[in-house]
Order: structure tokens, then C-alpha cells, then sequence
């Protein structure tokens, strides 16, 4: 139902955009010649959907706060107007937030008092647009709730935003937006901070509440990914201008400007490896000093169990087997908190396992700080997610090399080595005499990488490397992985919440769902064919930067799990699509197929078997 | 972060005039504590009964006093000059110790974890709990005021801060940050913490350090001024304070003197602090 | 929430126990009060006989330590060292003194801070930010003693307002509490200033705002309660600053309180009574702290959601 207030009821006249932003720009008040953002001007068409994307500093930020007059304190907008309907707005959009242009913005757990409760936060909005008060603002609340596909909304009407997940939280806060029954949506990265298969719930919500409202909406993302699948007008922002506009399909297919295009061709392609294929026949680097060094690691029944605040005890990670062959690169791919991260710090000692053994090549793993720790850590390394908090701000890059060679006495001459790594890392000797603040992202994770392959190990864990770092920089940093692990002949685990950065540098993928592996096998073949109905979904998730290949997903149902209450039998069935009564009461074993596959799901189990499982159930 | 010359010269350059004036005036406190005997014309106890209160000589008093004298005739400026001395070497070396240990078991209990962090922390409650000047006062009621273990009571003053400080900075750097990758690396311990954690901790608590100096001032002073610290015939500048009291009346140069020097010297010293923190925290983005 | 007053509870309990223990076991290793007390040489060995058991110091430690629990749950905390008068007695006919004291300048501090801190914390970067941030600063720099020095000079010299010192009138009570009260409440507009921007700075301010609310809803509703959180967790903090700062307080303005009575027991070596005002402030600051926690805990739905 729309209700028309005395300005919206005006109709637009024919070829009028719904919202125009005609040569904004945003300084800082104290330096009114440095422009944040520089002469943007853009068009909503009536019921578009316009999308804004650039990477981080790009002011595609600060150009959706000034349609709402929202600017931190310290900016302001130096020139610029913003019109809607043709009408410009007045200052303090008085009459217009909330009510005739909605916003919704990352963090949702962040964007909501942490003191409310959901129902008096819907219902209060519900007065303020709508004047409804007591029941029937209540009333008004649930049925927003039910517009957002919130599952049993008149209970959720009590709960504080911390007993909701991410996602709910979104749902939540689209619902308050709702609240006033806008004309235009505003929507800053609604779905950075949420898992992949939250992500494609929101986006298809977002497209539906559009059709069913004929809405406008102003998507700001730095994933090309979401742009594609929700925009039908993109601009590119970078550096406070808009670099690029047309309509999405041509963007896509054929990018104008030179950023665009580079920023594309960053994303991991859906086909082939073809880059590092190409590398395989390149002559060997001369820096490993032994001629095949890598071995492989193995975990047995492994399981790590925290206690948790309240004394909760969560199973990271849950009777995981696993072996990695020597010089393989295994991906592990999952939503957060399914432990791969937990995983991949056991596998080099940096934790201590709750039951279950470790073996890198034949030998278990030592976690007590000893000699034999610190022995150990010739052979096993770890990259993490944030280089910046792992390099001592304090001492420069070279030195902190250095100081690696010598305590493990690597070489005599341990400067000329370390230029050699970051040359291998693809860092120039004068980045040496830096500190990692004067770095950038990408140049601090190579650097990071050159210390771990100083010791020379033979199995490096990659937590997470290019998570942090913008688009154009993570498909370098991935290509440098590529390329130094088949020049140091490294076992190689690769552990990332995005399938396709994971199958772009690995051999086998592993996909982890609440501390269990799910299924593993071949890169290509679980892209291509997955049989896990939960693999199925993160890759139905994956977001293609092509508006022609919107593809009807498999949208996976609520969230992801809390691994503090684990459900039983299959950890997915709450979740699952194909769930029979079996799934609830026994959980699936690990069951390896001919084709070298192996899939802990029953109904694969079944259909193996060459019985059809919707009868076997 | 790293520091360097050319950094501070700018910092300084940045800062506010009031930030400079503090900055000197803390120069000369501790010119003035380091070479006493030399600037002050009299003894502190140098007693002259016939030239009893008499007030600075730019208020009429005798030249020779030019802040005017006491109720036994002692100089008041050569005084103010050992008391500062005195002060400033009692805040100084006490808020040392204070440091020393609290930073020394804050990083053990970061470090062993567990019962030791228990036990650490407890204490570190326990003292929390209790007003310090209470504590204060309770060991000198116990083990009496003689100068040495006053300067270890005032000392301790605040040594619970820094225990929380240093345990919050090394777990810190312990769980996710270069310290846990230093240790990855196969660092021995002692590389760890001297190389890697130390001086990254070293700043912070530099900064708690110059926060906690004014504190600890203002209780030397205070317990002095109660009678309950320095002892005559030695002087401070809470002694002097106290002893102006019952000549308020007609003597306001006894109590202005003590008492101005007192609030300039910790507000520049609270003041250099804030900048300092300010300046920390900007440089650690 | 269960688990969580549980466990504060606990807390306070072993940090009460660490307390009672550490002021006996000091008590004790300092020696023979009696000897300190009297001339040893010149005193009679049957009066130093009788003071020890006076004092139950005949007694095996073990059984002293179990006496003195037992004293502190009876209310018989021994005699003064000093005049043989029962020290429950003495201390307890002094409370409401420091009390009324401390009501005042707690009232008088929250006036002057809270409205203080958010007037700053609104106007960032003003005059009013500035002058109350410089007060505050200021404040933290200037001890009660020097305060309280040049109260007496202005308000009973110069300009013979009000007495100098002394208990009894409305009038004897303005000066004490304004010279605690400025100090504190220069610090709690500056803490309050933190609260309030570091809520104002936090996305859901920003989200309320772009819902449409007028200002004063987002203060009311938003900025207020969050900052409030915070606040209340150093509010146990400051009650400390307050006993401590009390007695410096009554010792200038010879206000005949519990805190003059421990500047005079401590310079008397009056252990019994320092001893005991040593527990009855640490079980206030005990007390204090544990409901500055349980509040916190009340007022954090995560917390008190929690099992």
C-alpha cells in the first residue's frame, strides 16, 4: 500500500529522473581544495535502480550521504545539487528522510541501538511517517517484518538487535525503511558485512521489494558482483570522480574506460586457469636450495573446542580428516565461522588441537612454545588475513627478514638473501628500508609472504590473504601465490570465504560447513559439478560481474548457524533443500566416490547408490 | 609508529602555545630540581628569628628575601627552590617504581596466563577498590614516614594502571598481531619481547607514565600537606603548604607560593601528557 | 545475567577476604603495637601484660585471625590504642558527618558535570567545548588542599562570607563541597564529553537521523541511555576519588569526619582505628563496585539477556 504525501503525490513529469545529483562535490573544511568528491553527477531514472561502485576511498560513500545531507561534521558539500522529481531538496531533508528516500547502510548490527528492541524501533517509525500509534502500530510493524520475509516477525517484535544475526538485522533495518513507504531506497554496501548466502538472500529481497513497491534504488557496493546482479545503471567511481556510466549490460560487456576495465579483469574469471598454466614451463627460480622439498600434512580426527563466554562450549572444528599431498594446494572454502581458520592455524601448531593428531610429513606437530616449536617453524608457516597488524609497525621490512635468516641461520649472507625474497614477492630492494605503515595492502602481504618463505617451508597456510585488499590489488597478490608456490615447490593450504579466489590457485577444494568438511575433490570439479547441496548453494551465491548471467539461484534458507548450538544429525539439514527426516537424527559420514570425490551428504550417499533419494527418503 | 627528531620538532611546531609554555616550564622545574643548592641564596632550613613573615620584597619586604620569609625567618624562594627539588625527585623515582612493577607483572600475567593472570588481576582489583591515598595512609600508619618508604608508597600510586595497560597491549600483540607472528616465525621469547613487543608497548606507557606524574605530585604533596609525609626539617611543597596555614590571614605569600607551584607543575605536566596521548593516538591512525 | 552477578559477587567476596586478610596479616608483621604504644622500659610489665590482652595479642595468631573475623561480624573492632574508647563507637557517631558531606558533593558534582559534558560534547570544537575542556584539565591539576587554601583565603579573608572552617551551619558546608565538587565534576564533564561523542560517532546516530527523528528524539533516545553505560561503570571510580578526597577535605575545613579522624588516628599510630576505617572504606568501594557492575549489567541487554 502507498499512502501519498502532498509532495510525492505531484507526478513526475515524463523524462524527469527520479533523483539527479547534478556536479556535487564534498571537500573538508579545513582543506576546501582537496575534493573528496569532485563534480559527480548522476541520474536515477523513475523505479531504476542505480548502481554506485568504486573501491575503497573512491567517495562513492560520500556521494549517497550528501542525497540525505548526512556528511560527517567535518566535510561539506562545496558545490552541487541534488533534486528529486526535479524539486530541489532543502537542507536538512526535512520531510524527506525516512519518508520519501530511505537508507540502509553495511554494518547492521552496528546501524541499530543496541538498547531497543525491534518492535518499538518499527513501530516508532511507523508514528513518526504515519501517525499510526499503540496496536496499530504494532500491527504495522509485524506486517513489515512479513514484507521483509522475516520468519516468525510477531516474536521477533521482543528481541534486542544482538540476539539477531546479520542478516536478520539487515532485514530488520530494510523494514524500518520501509517504515515511511519511500520512493527511493538508498543502500551503502548493504551486504560487505554478511556471508555470501546472506548476501544473495538480501540482494533478492532488495529486487523484490522493488518490483512489488516500484521503488527506486541507489546501490553503493565495491563488489562488482552485487552491481551486476542489482543495478541496471552503473556508474564508476574512483578517486572522488565518476570515471564511467552506462546502462549495466554495457558496462559489463564492453567497459569504456581503462579503470573499468582493469577493475574487471581483477575478478577471477568463472573459466580456466589459464595464466597459471601458462607458468608451468617457466625455467625454475634459483632460490630453493634443495631440489623437491615438499611434504604433505595430514589431520586425523582433529577437533578444537573453545569455551565461550557463558560458558558455552562451541566445536570449531569437528573430527576433520584430512591428508594434503606434497606440493599440492588445497583450497578451503567456507562461510565464517565454519573453523577454517581454526583449521588452518592447527595445521601449523599455532593452536593446540582438542583430540586428534597432526602429521606433516610423518612427524607430529609441535604447538608448546620449545625447541621444538621453533624447529618446527622451518617447516611450517602461516600467511594471515591483516598484514598491517602483523608487521611490527616498528622496525622495517628488511630488518624483520633478516632477523628470521639469522635466528634459523638460513645463510651467511642474509641481506643479499632477503633482497632476493622480496624480489621473489615481487618488491623492489628499496622497499627493504620501509616501515609497513609506508606500504600499501598489496605490498604488505608480499611482504609478509617473503618472510614466511625466508625459513624456506615446505607448507605455507594462506589464511585469508587477499580479504583485506582492494579488487585490483587482490588478483596480483593471488597471481604472486600462483607463482611462488610452484617456484618454492610448496604444499600449499589456501583457506578464503570466496569459492572462486580459492579455486583460481588450488588443486583440490575442501568445503566446510560448522567444523566439518563437507565435500572435497578436484578445483574444477567441484565448481563445476557440485554435489553437496550446501557447495551447490555458495556456488548458486557466487555473484557473476555479468548482468546476463543473473541466474535463477538456489537461495539457501535462514542463517548460518551459530556453532555454539550445533543442530543435530547433518549440521546443514536446518538449512538444506533436499533435508529428509534421516538428516535430522544421523549425521552423514565422509563417503569417497569413484571419481575420487567425497561428499558428506546421505542423499549424494543414496544417489550413488542408484537409488533416487526423494524415494529413499 | 616510529619516532624521529624531525617528527617531534613538527609535533612541537603543531602544538598549541599553551603546549610550549608547558613544556618550558617543566624544562625549568627540573633545572631548578637538578641544580638547587646552586640557585637558592639560603639554606631550607637556614633560620633567621629576627626576620620572621616578612612579606617579597616587591610587596615592601627586606631585599635580600624576595619572596619574603617564614614563621622561623627561612627563606621562602630558597625553600620553594628544595622543595621543588625534593618534589620532583619523590614523583620522579617513585612513579618509576610504580611503573616498573606494574608493567613488569602486567606482562606476566599476558604472558602465563592462567592462574598467575588470576592472581595478577585480583591484586590489580584489590587495588583498585581502595582509594590510594587510603592505602597510602594505612602503610604509613603501620611502617611509619621514613623517606624511603615514602617514596615507594607514593610510587606505587597508579602501578594497577599500568598493570592493565601492559596486559591489555601484550595479549594484544600476542593473539593476532605481530607478536603471535614473531612467535610463528620461530623467534626465541626473549627476541619476542625485547625486539618486538617492548618497544612497541614503550610509547603507551611513556604516555601513562607522564599521565600518572601529576597524580602522583598531587599525593606527595597532599600527604606532606597532612603532616604525614615528608618530615621537617626537610621540606616539600605540601609541607610548606601546610605549615602557611594558620598564617593565611595576613601572610597570603606563605600558601600562594607552594600552591601555585604545585597546580602549574602538574597542570603542565597533565597537559604535556594529553598532548602526548593525543599525539600517540594520531600517529597509531 | 545469573552467571554474571554470580560471578561479580565472587569477586567482590575474595577481594573483601584479600582486604581482611592483608590489613590483619599488616597489623600483625609490623610488631607489637603495645611496644610502640608504650615506653617500654619505663611502663610496668603487668600494664603491658594487660594491654596485650586487651588487645588479645596473647593469643596464637590462628586464633587471632578467627577473632578479628568474628569481631568484624559482631561489630567489635577493638579499642582505640589511644583512649581505650570503643572504636565502633567512635567511628560510627562521625558517618553522618562525612556523609552529608559527600551526599552534597555528590549531588553537586553530577549538577555541574553531566550538563557540562554534554553541552561540550553537542557544541565540539566551541567556546563551551573549550572552556570545559580546560577546566577539566585544570581541575585534574589542582588538589583539593590548594583549592581549598584559596577558598579559605577568598570566601572567609577577603571577602568574609563565610567561615573558614568548621561543621554545623549550611554555611560551613558551602565550602567543602565546592572544592570537591569542581575538582570531580570538571572530571565527569570530561568523561561525560567522551560518552556522548563516542556515541554520536556511532552508525546507529547516523541511521536514526536518516530515519527522519528530530534531534532531540536522537538524544533522548539514541545518544543518552549508550552514553549513560559507560558513565555509570566509573562512577564507582569516582567514589573512590571522593573518600579519598574527603579526607583531605575535612582535614582543611577541620570538618569532624571519618576522613580527619584517620589523618589524626594514622599521625596517633591509633592502629585499631586506622585498621578499621581501612575496612570500612574498602567494604564501601566493594559494595560500590559491585552495584556499579550489576547496574552495568542491567543496563546492557546483551549482558542481562545472557544465562
Amino acid at each position: 500500500m502507498r499512502i501519498s504525501s502532498p509532495s510525492s503525490a505531484a507526478p513526475a513529469a515524463a523524462g524527469t529522473p527520479q533523483l539527479s545529483i547534478d556536479g556535487l562535490s564534498v571537500v573538508h573544511r579545513t582543506s576546501p581544495h582537496n575534493l573528496l568528491v569532485s563534480d559527480v553527477s548522476l541520474q536515477l531514472p523513475p523505479g531504476g535502480a542505480l548502481g554506485i561502485v568504486g573501491e575503497s576511498g573512491s567517495g562513492k560513500s560520500l556521494t549517497c550521504l550528501s542525497i540525505m545531507d548526512l556528511l560527517p561534521g567535518a566535510l561539506r558539500q562545496s558545490a552541487g545539487a541534488i533534486r528529486m522529481n526535479g524539486a530541489p531538496l532543502a537542507p536538512g531533508r526535512k520531510g524527506i528522510r525516512g519518508r520519501r528516500i530511505a537508507m540502509i547502510f553495511q554494518d547492521p548490527g552496528a546501524t541499530m541501538n543496541p538498547l531497543r528492541r525491534i518492535g518499538p524501533f518499527l513501530s516508532g517509525l511507523v508514528k513518526l511517517h504515519r501517525g499510526l500509534a499503540g496496536a496499530a502500530a504494532e500491527a504495522e510493524a509485524v506486517r513489515l517484518l512479513d514484507a521483509v520475509r522475516m520468519p516468525a516477525a510477531r516474536e521477533r517484535l521482543r528481541a534486542y538487535p544482538h540476539e539477531l544475526s546479520g542478516g536478520q538485522n539487515q532485514r530488520v533495518m530494510i523494514a524500518g525503511a520501509l517504515a515511511g513507504d519511500p520512493e527511493i531506497l538508498l543502500a551503502d554496501e548493504p551486504t560487505t558485512a554478511l556471508d555470501v548466502t546472506t548476501q544473495a538472500q538480501i540482494l533478492d529481497l532488495l529486487a523484490e521489494l522493488r518490483a512489488e513497491r516500484g521503488m527506486g534504488l541507489v546501490l553503493v557496493s565495491h563488489d562488482f558482483g552485487v552491481i551486476a546482479e542489482a543495478a541496471d545503471h552503473v556508474a564508476v567511481m574512483h578517486a572522488g570522480c565518476v570515471v564511467e556510466q552506462a546502462p549495466a549490460d554495457r558496462l559489463f560487456s564492453s567497459p569504456q574506460h581503462p579503470y573499468t576495465a582493469s577493475l574487471l579483469a581483477s575478478i577471477p574469471p568463472e573459466t580456466g586457469r589459464a595464466s597459471i598454466a601458462e607458468r608451468q614451463g617457466r625455467p625454475p627460480n634459483n632460490l630453493p636450495s634443495q631440489a623437491t622439498r615438499g611434504i604433505g600434512i595430514e589431520a586425523r580426527r582433529l577437533s578444537r573446542t573453545f569455551e565461550a563466554r557463558g560458558g558455552a562450549r562451541v566445536n570449531a572444528l569437528n573430527d576433520v580428516n584430512l591428508a594434503v599431498q606434497p606440493g599440492e594446494m588445497l583450497g578451503v572454502v567456507g562461510e565464517s565461522g565454519c573453523g577454517k581458520s581454526t583449521f588452518g592455524r592447527l595445521l601449523v601448531g599455532l593452536d593446540k588441537p582438542s583430540s586428534g593428531d597432526i602429521l606433516a610429513g610423518g612427524e607430529p606437530v609441535a604447538t608448546k612454545d620449545g625447541v621444538a616449536f621453533r624447529l618446527s617453524r622451518r617447516r611450517l608457516q602461516m600467511v594471515w588475513q591483516d598484514p598491517l597488524s602483523v608487521l611490527n609497525p616498528r622496525l622495517t621490512i628488511g630488518y624483520q627478514i633478516m632477523e628470521v635468516l639469522q635466528t634459523h641461520r638460513i645463510t651467511d649472507d642474509a641481506e643479499s638473501r632477503m633482497f632476493e625474497l622480496l624480489r621473489a614477492v615481487n618488491l623492489k630492494a628499496e622497499h627493504a628500508s620501509r616501515y609497513a605503515h609506508q606500504l600499501s595492502g598489496g605490498q604488505r602481504q608480499r611482504a609478509v609472504i617473503a618472510r614466511a618463505l625466508a625459513v624456506e617451508p615446505q607448507i605455507v597456510v594462506f589464511d585469508e590473504p587477499v580479504s583485506a585488499l582492494d579488487l585490483s590489488v587482490q588478483a596480483q597478490v593471488i597471481e604472486m601465490i600462483a607463482d611462488i608456490r610452484n617456484r618454492f615447490d610448496l604444499t600449499g593450504i589456501f583457506i578464503s570465504h570466496d569459492i572462486r579466489v580459492v579455486r583460481y590457485v588450488s588443486d583440490r577444494i575442501a568445503v566446510m560447513y560448522l567444523g566439518r568438511i563437507v565435500e572435497i575433490g578436484q578445483a574444477d570439479d567441484i565448481f563445476h559439478t557440485p554435489k553437496h547441496p550446501y557447495t551447490q548453494a555458495l556456488l548458486s551465491a557466487v555473484l557473476s560481474p555479468d548482468p546476463k548471467r543473473r541466474k535463477s539461484r538456489k537461495i539457501l534458507r535462514g542463517d548460518p548457524p551459530d556453532p555454539a548450538h550445533m543442530p543435530s544429525g547433518c549440521p546443514f539439514h536446518p538449512r538444506c533443500p533436499r533435508a529428509a527426516v534421516r538428516c535430522s537424527a544421523e549425521p552423514p559420514a565422509l563417503h569417497t566416490s569413484t571419481d575420487g570425490r567425497s561428499t558428506a551428504c546421505h542423499a549424494v550417499d543414496v544417489e550413488t547408490s542408484g537409488l533416487a533419494w526423494e524415494f529413499a527418503a | 609508529m616510529h619516532f624521529s627528531i624531525r617528527q617531534s620538532a613538527s609535533a612541537v611546531r603543531q602544538s598549541s602555545p599553551v603546549l610550549v609554555a608547558a613544556c618550558l616550564w617543566l624544562g625549568l622545574m627540573v633545572f631548578v630540581a637538578v641544580f638547587a643548592p646552586w640557585i637558592a641564596p639560603y639554606g631550607y632550613a637556614e633560620q633567621d628569628l629576627l626576620l620572621r613573615l616578612q612579606p617579597p620584597s616587591f610587596a615592601g619586604g627586606p631585599p635580600g628575601h624576595w619572596l619574603g620569609t617564614d614563621h622561623l625567618g627561612r627563606d621562602v624562594f630558597s625553600r620553594a627552590i628544595y622543595s621543588i627539588r625534593i618534589s620532583m625527585a619523590v614523583a620522579f623515582f617513585g612513579a618509576l617504581i610504580g611503573a616498573v612493577f606494574g608493567t613488569a607483572l602486567g606482562a606476566l600475567a599476558a604472558h602465563r596466563r592462567g592462574l598467575v593472570e588470576e592472581i595478577v588481576m585480583g591484586l590489580v582489583d584489590v587495588q583498585a577498590a581502595l582509594p590510594f591515598l587510603i592505602f597510602a595512609l594505612l602503610v604509613i600508619a603501620f611502617f611509619g614516614n621514613e623517606l624511603f618508604l615514602f617514596v615507594l608508597v607514593v610510587g606505587f600510586q597508579g602501578w594497577e594502571r599500568y598493570a592493565r595497560l601492559a596486559r591489555g597491549l601484550v595479549l594484544d600483540a600476542k593473539t593476532r598481531g605481530y607478536a603471535a607472528a614473531a612467535r610463528s616465525m620461530g623467534l626465541p621469547l626473549w627476541r619476542v619481547y625485547l625486539v618486538h613487543i617492548g618497544p612497541n608497548i614503550a610509547g603507551a606507557m611513556a604516555v601513562q607514565f607522564t599521565l600518572n606524574l601529576p597524580e602522583t605530585i598531587i599525593l606527595e604533596a597532599g600527604l606532606s600537606f597532612l603532616g604525614l609525609g615528608i618530615q621537617p626539617p626537610l621540606t616539600s611543597l605540601g609541607l610548606m603548604l601546610n605549615d602557611s596555614r594558620n598564617y593565611i590571614v595576613l601572610h597570603w605569600w606563605l600558601p600562594a607560593v607552594p600552591g601555585a607551584l604545585i597546580f602549574v607543575t602538574a597542570l603542565s605536566m597533565s597537559l604535556i601528557g594529553d598532548g602526548l596521548r593525543d599525539w600517540f593516538d594520531r600517529s597509531q591512525r | 545475567m545469573i552467571r554474571f552477578v554470580f560471578i561479580r559477587t565472587i569477586r567482590a567476596i575474595l577481594t573483601a577476604l584479600t582486604v581482611v586478610t592483608t590489613t590483619f596479616v599488616v597489623l600483625r608483621i609490623t610488631g607489637d603495637p603495645v611496644q610502640s604504644l608504650l615506653p617500654v622500659e619505663t611502663t610496668p610489665p603487668e600494664i603491658i601484660e594487660l594491654y596485650r590482652r586487651l588487645w588479645n595479642l596473647d593469643q596464637p595468631l590462628w586464633q587471632q585471625y578467627v577473632g578479628y573475623w568474628q569481631g568484624i561480624f559482631h561489630g567489635t573492632m577493638g579499642r582505640s590504642f589511644v583512649d581505650g574508647r570503643d572504636v565502633v563507637g567512635i567511628i560510627a557517631e562521625r558517618i553522618p558527618i562525612t556523609l552529608e558531606l559527600m551526599g552534597w558533593t555528590f549531588v553537586a558534582m553530577l549538577a555541574i558535570g553531566l550538563p557540562a559534558g554534554i553541552a561540550a560534547a553537542l557544541n565540539r570544537g566551541s567556546w563551551i567545548d573549550r572552556t570545559v575542556m580546560a577546566a577539566a584539565v585544570a581541575g585534574h591539576a589542582l588538589p583539593g588542599y590548594v583549592m581549598g587554601i584559596l577558598m579559605i583565603w577568598l570566601f572567609a579573608v577577603e571577602l568574609r562570607w563565610l567561615p573558614s572552617s568548621g561543621y554545623g551551619t549550611p554555611q560551613h558546608l558551602i565550602m567543602p563541597v565546592l572544592t570537591l565538587a569542581t575538582a570531580y565534576g570538571a572530571v565527569i564533564a570530561r568523561f561525560t564529553r567522551a560518552a556522548v561523542l563516542e556515541v554520536l560517532g556511532q552508525p546507529h546516530v547516523l541511521a536514526a537521523r536518516s530515519q527522519g527523528w528530530p534531534g532531540r528524539t536522537i538524544m533522548r533516545r539514541e545518544v543518552i541511555p549508550n552514553a549513560a553505560i559507560p558513565l555509570v561503570t566509573i562512577i564507582g571510580l569516582f567514589l573512590g576519588g571522593l573518600i579519598g578526597g574527603s579526607v583531605i577535605v575535612e582535614w582543611i575545613f577541620a570538618w569532624p569526619g571519618i576522613g580527619r579522624l584517620l589523618v589524626t588516628s594514622v599521625a596517633g599510630r591509633d592502629l585499631a582505628i586506622v585498621q578499621a576505617l581501612v575496612l570500612l572504606f574498602s567494604a564501601t568501594m566493594i559494595i560500590a563496585n559491585l552495584l556499579v557492575d550489576l547496574a552495568y549489567a542491567f543496563l546492557n541487554p546483551s549482558i542481562r539477556l545472557r544465562g
